[in-house]
């Protein structure tokens, strides 16, 4: 068996370059199969852990995914606004526990800027009921007191107190608010969901600051910032209320009821059915991908019988010598297994190297909560052990023509 | 035990299966042990094919062929191929060795096949040394590339490969076919000095009648072979 | 010789049927008390009405009563405790990890679409035991629940008992 591995490696080493190419389309096909993998379970594992223990989100009649991705993920067009009004009806209905508005649609240099009090601190949960934790500071005191998520105070260097001016849009063509000025109150914990890459600011400075703003045109009305604040200017839109009932089956009858709001038109959606419509789209773009890279594995493995069988006849001469030594059919069946598991086995570990890099690449590239693994799983490793077995299988075809030339050749390849 | 008859051949029939043509049908004969056989005859007139049966990797039609007291005939496919790597040296005419291997390496790649070689080198760095010198070929060698070796160099790492682990039967396939007339003499009395000193029986082929003097036995291969009649 | 293999058959088959959880109901109607009768709720609430002026706001709440009535009424006290195994569509509410914990339980798929969903009676408030939840990619699927009924008040004011099972174990049916 030694005999062998070294036969066959020192015999690649001498194709070196036909097998190359094989090994990296293999690679490739590797990259897209764990990637595709990956990437996927990240975004499920994303988007299931982000919220919790938040029964129903009114929000202007949009579609009940627009709605989730928009106020929970920071994502998408900004909805059609809901009138305060609406959330102070809620919050005074029977069944509700608790009712926090939020506002979404400013933003502070990349990240999103979310208005809303300090229930959201008090009520949001994710995962399995954790909820958010201050590493520094607390909630809000003052007016002008902004709350920063984990990654914005780790990418920015922000501290405590420090002083900042919030934009007037998402986008390229954003405006600082620059003459008022923002002191963090607080920095929040890790959480692993849009919150990290978030801050947050009050309902009430958020109307305060927008009424310089007429039809998107700052409008210098001389108004000092301490003056704002006292000026008690009361929220006027929202984009939508998170809620939490005192009795969860009551979920259906209430949402049915803020279906048909006397004051306005609301949808109410239940985030976790939002949510398994989100599931079942990305589980069957995941099928769809998966089923794509398999076909380009197929074709890789191709690829590489097809460079096994040009080669044979280089090699006529290498196994007719073989035989006459003594190596027995068996052995010719393990020469040319042992060589497609050596090429698949390069393939797959230059595959995982590309991949993790891609991965670090990406990482630091752009501003994400969504972790992504570095290293295969369990079911990952399942996959590349199918792929090795595979390729031992079908180079059976290769091996039982070289032993069909063998016979033919005998003692001496007549060339 | 010296006039013990390594190889006995009470008859031996071949043909391609797709032909009805019979190539081989050999006249009885026998290989006394450390015997040196000397075969010539023209080419086409199945020596190779005769050699190819002996070694086991062609299957005859009919045979009835006992070597070294086995029953050569009855054994099946693979049984024949441990046979030969453990009773058989063979050297051809050309392209012996592996090429991107070492000379070091390709010699002692007959063990690799055959535990019972293996067994029969104490220290395999040493004898493979000890038959490069035996063959005149310098040890600067030993791990240099068998491709990057001349045509006389590479068929005298042949014979050593052949030699190694000691098997009983050394067979030469038109071994000196390719080297020139200096070489050729060389060559053959490097192998007589080695086949003797590891007392082997010797079978070698070739269409060069001129070589014959190095042989006790010699014979017409047409004479043997009925077929060609 | 066939008459023990047969035997030996029949008893495999027995212990195969009963490794399912042995249940008293598996039929939804059963939820429904057998003295709710819609007709009565109607002329009872009508002849309400009739000592009523009409387009009074007196008027308007007695036909929003006679909604409720009919809306939450109905739930068989009887079978509060007993062991179910029903099949049915679920709302999600609550997921943990891949597979959703908590959800409302209809018999029919038209009852996740629209709101308002199927009258109380119909409607079974579950939370699984933990690792017997629905899997994610099961959501839109058949469900088979199988647990303790019970009638729960709520804490809201008008306090009408609804059905709710603790504890459940849940399996999607197979399609086939």
């Amino acid at each position: 068996m030694k005999t062998l591995w070294l036969l066959t490696s020192k015999s690649i080493a001498n194709r070196r370059m036909a097998f190359t190419l094989s090994i990296i389309s293999i690679a490739i096909s590797v990259v897209l199969l764990l990637g595709i993998d990956r990437v996927t379970k990240a975004a499920k594992n994303h988007f299931l852990n982000t919220i919790n223990q938040t029964d129903l989100i009114a929000a202007a009649p949009e579609g009940s995914l627009d709605i989730l991705l928009n106020l929970v993920f920071h994502m998408g067009d900004p909805l059609k606004e809901v009138d305060y009004s609406s959330y102070e009806a809620i919050s005074k209905m029977d069944e509700v526990a608790w009712a926090v508005p939020i506002s979404v649609g400013d933003s502070f240099k990349s990240y999103d800027a979310v208005s809303t009090t300090n229930d959201y601190f008090k009520y949001y949960k994710y995962a399995s009921s954790k909820s958010l934790l201050f590493s520094n500071g607390a909630d809000f005191r003052d007016f002008y007191d902004v709350v920063v998520g984990s990654e914005v105070a780790k990418k920015l260097h922000l501290t405590l107190h420090e002083t900042i001016h919030l934009s007037h849009s998402n986008g390229a063509s954003a405006h600082a608010h620059a003459n008022r000025d923002f002191h963090i109150c607080g920095i929040l914990k890790p959480t692993g969901t849009p919150n990290d890459t978030s801050l947050f600011f009050q309902l009430k400075a958020d109307e305060a600051i927008h009424i310089e703003w007429q039809s998107g045109h700052f409008v210098d009305m001389h108004i000092s910032s301490e003056q704002l604040a006292k000026m008690n200017i009361q929220p006027k839109h929202i984009s939508g209320v998170l809620i939490g009932l005192k009795n969860r089956s009551d979920i259906l009858n209430v949402a049915d009821r803020l279906e048909h709001f006397k004051g306005e038109n609301l949808k109410a959606v239940i985030p976790a059915k939002a949510l398994s419509k989100l599931y079942l789209l990305l589980k069957n773009m995941q099928e769809i991908l998966t089923l794509i890279s398999g076909v380009v594995f197929v074709a890789a493995i191709f690829g590489m019988i097809a460079t096994m069988l040009a080669t044979l006849n280089d090699r006529r001469r290498e196994i007719a010598i073989l035989r006459t030594l003594g190596a027995t059919v068996k052995s010719i069946f393990i020469l040319f297994a042992l060589e497609a598991f050596i090429i698949v086995a390069s393939g797959i570990i230059l595959g995982n190297i590309l991949l993790t890099l891609l991965l670090i690449l990406n990482n630091l590239v752009f501003n994400t909560t969504v972790q992504i693994s570095y290293f295969p799983d369990i079911y990952e490793f399942s996959l590349l052990f199918i792929m090795l077995i595979s390729a031992i299988i079908v180079s059976v075809l290769p091996a039982l023509k070289s032993y069909k030339n063998s016979l033919q050749d005998g003692l001496m390849v007549k060339i | 035990m010296q006039t013990k008859n390594i190889i006995e051949i009470a008859s031996c029939v071949f043909k391609y299966p797709q032909s009805q043509r019979i190539i081989l049908d050999i006249n009885p004969f026998h290989v006394r042990s450390g015997g040196h056989l000397f075969l010539h005859g023209k080419s086409g007139s199945g020596k190779t094919t005769f050699l190819n049966i002996l070694c086991g990797i062609i299957e005859p039609l009919q045979s009835d062929i006992k070597i070294l007291g086995t029953d050569f005939s009855k054994l099946t496919p693979s049984q024949k191929d441990r046979f030969r790597a453990d009773n058989y040296g063979t050297i051809f005419q050309q392209f012996n060795l592996l090429p991107y291997l070492s000379v070091k390496k390709n010699i002692a790649l007959a063990c690799g096949f055959s535990k019972q070689k293996a067994l029969y080198v104490n220290d395999m760095e040493e004898e493979v040394e000890r038959l490069m010198s035996a063959l005149d070929l310098s040890s600067a060698l030993l791990n240099k590339q068998a491709m990057h070796l001349s045509v006389g160099e590479q068929q005298r790492v042949a014979v050593a490969r052949a030699l190694i682990g000691a098997p009983k039967i050394i067979i030469a396939d038109e071994p000196t076919s390719a080297l020139d007339s200096d070489a050729k003499e060389s060559f053959m009395k490097l192998l007589f000095t080695q086949i003797e000193a590891q007392d082997s029986t010797l079978l070698f082929v070739s269409h060069d009648k001129g070589l014959s003097s190095y042989f006790q036995t010699d014979y017409n291969f047409s004479l043997f072979n009925k077929a060609l009649l | 010789m066939i008459k023990k293999l047969s035997l030996l058959l029949l008893i495999l088959l027995i212990c195969a049927c009963s490794s399912e959880p042995s249940f008293d109901i598996n039929d939804w109607s059963k939820l429904i008390d057998p003295s709710f009768n819609q007709q009565k709720i109607v002329s009872f609430y009508k002849e309400k009405v009739s000592h009523v002026k009409e387009g009074t706001p007196a008027e308007i709440a007695i036909y929003a009563q006679m909604q409720e009535a009919l809306k939450q009424g109905g739930n068989n006290k009887a079978i509060n405790g007993k062991r179910v195994k029903l099949s049915g569509y679920i709302v999600p509410i609550d997921i943990d990890g891949e597979s959703v914990s908590t959800f409302l339980f209809f018999p029919n798929q038209a009852s996740c679409i629209h709101v308002p969903a199927s009258p109380a009676n119909q409607t079974i408030f579950v939370t699984a035991k933990k690792g017997e939840g629905v899997l994610m990619e099961d959501a839109y699927e058949n469900i088979v629940v199988y647990g303790i009924i019970k009638l729960r008040r709520t804490e809201v004011a008008n306090g009408t008992a609804s059905f709710v099972i603790d504890d459940a174990t849940c399996k999607a049916v197979p399609r086939l």
